[in-house]
């Protein structure tokens, strides 16, 4: 049983009421406020920049790993004030939003001051990016329910190419000139000469140092 | 941002048209009459529909390379209300505790007053005319607060942000809606 502040439990029970849905979402350590209201709202010093965009049928049932929200979000930077103007593009196309946490909301505003009542909102679904597509207008999202994880198997434990997901990044830390990267050991030690960081696996580590003895049982 | 031409070619027929819309979601729950509504925009967009009285072809090639200058509707400019009026809590912006200077959407306004979430502010200094293409200005000391909605209640002309709502016409269908029907602009917020 989720609690709901009071205060926004009266507005939602009278017949005249001014709700909206806000989002948020981190991309490559940046986090990014929306809301679908036609101006922007801010809550606890947070600003939630106008934006359209739709929410789908959260979709729950007793088996509560199947919690799904799917989220589409008109990305053409139009009605906005500049503050992030063109970065969406830039945190979606440039990295791997896959896994990246999701949360929408509800807030509702005073329908005399436009004020956020109760200062906050409520929370409807935590979730992290599962899938997305982009067209010329619109970003799709599919948003697994946190609980999904419990269903994910680790198929690939030592995968033989490269598992950092940035380029260049933390866990990479090539400060060459190439621009990019096939994943290969190959063109790791022989190219970048940054094999020391190579995200990948040649051979099973259990197996690695294992002493075999041909014809014979040690 | 530019301004709709004023001068006497474009002189636009008056009273023109003007749609005021709101966005709101009604549910009708049974029987009973009971209704739920739910205000999805918090401040009217407008419709303007401009006539012109009398057109000649070269004034009507004016406009039509104004149309062809905004790109349709592709780049917004400001147009001014010809008759001075007065106008209620009309939309200036939202504060983001850095930005002091805010266009109005007034020009040559009198009795006016700044509203700031809905409660007078007098932290700002007006200057008629003195905004962008000539609307009114309100420089704010300090700057309004991150998440502040401005509002403005003011007797004068009203400033619409707009578009124009057609994205595509030949030169004969816009000397047509000239002459004998209307041109619609479409009203946008204030602030973009």
């Amino acid at each position: 049983m989720k609690a709901i502040n009071t205060s926004i439990l009266e507005q939602l029970s009278a017949s005249n009421m001014i709700p909206f849905y806000t989002i948020s979402f981190t991309v490559n350590g940046t986090t990014y406020y929306f809301t679908d209201c036609d101006v922007p709202i801010t809550i606890g010093g947070t600003r939630y920049l106008s934006r359209p965009f739709t929410l789908g049928d959260i979709v729950d049932s007793s088996d509560t790993y199947t919690q799904e929200l799917d989220v589409s979000l008109v990305h053409l930077d139009s009605g906005q004030l500049p503050d992030t103007r063109s970065t969406l593009y830039e945190a979606i196309l440039g990295t791997s939003p896959q896994g990246n946490s999701f949360q929408a909301s509800l807030v509702v505003l005073d329908t005399t001051t436009y004020a956020v009542v109760g200062s906050t909102f409520f929370p409807l679904f935590y979730g992290t990016i599962s899938a997305w597509n982009m067209d010329e207008t619109m970003l799709n999202m599919n948003i697994q329910g946190l609980l999904y994880q419990f269903t994910q198997r680790t198929i690939s434990q030592h995968p033989p190419s490269c598992r950092w997901k940035i380029f260049k990044g933390t866990e990479c830390g090539y400060v060459g000139a190439a621009t990019a990267c096939d994943r290969s050991a190959t063109q790791c030690y022989y190219t970048f000469n940054n094999f020391a960081n190579f995200g990948g696996f040649r051979w099973l580590p259990t197996l690695e140092n294992k002493v075999i003895v041909w014809g014979a049982d040690e | 941002m530019t301004a709709f031409p004023s001068d006497a070619n474009v002189k636009v027929t008056s009273p023109f048209g003007e749609q005021i819309g709101f966005k709101v979601l009604i549910q009708n729950a049974g029987l009973e009459g009971l209704e739920f509504r739910k205000l999805k925009t918090l401040y009217p967009r407008r419709v303007l529909s401009l006539s012109f009285d009398n057109r000649t072809l070269t004034q009507a090639n004016y406009l039509w390379a104004f149309y062809l200058a905004c790109k349709g509707p592709f780049t917004s400019f400001r147009y001014f209300y010809q008759k001075s009026d007065v106008y209620v809590k009309e939309y200036v912006g939202v504060g983001n505790g850095s930005i002091t200077g805010f266009n109005l959407p007034s020009k040559g306004a009198s009795s006016y007053t700044m509203y700031s979430n809905d409660s007078t502010t007098t932290l700002y200094t007006f200057t008629s005319s003195g905004g962008t293409d000539g609307c009114d200005l309100a420089t704010f000391s300090p700057a309004p607060a991150n998440g502040a909605i401005l509002t403005w209640s003011f007797t004068g002309q009203l400033v619409v942000r707009c578009r124009f709502k057609e994205s595509y016409m030949d030169f004969d269908t816009f000397y047509r809606a000239l002459v004998n029907s209307k041109i619609s602009l479409q009203g946008l917020l204030n602030i973009e």
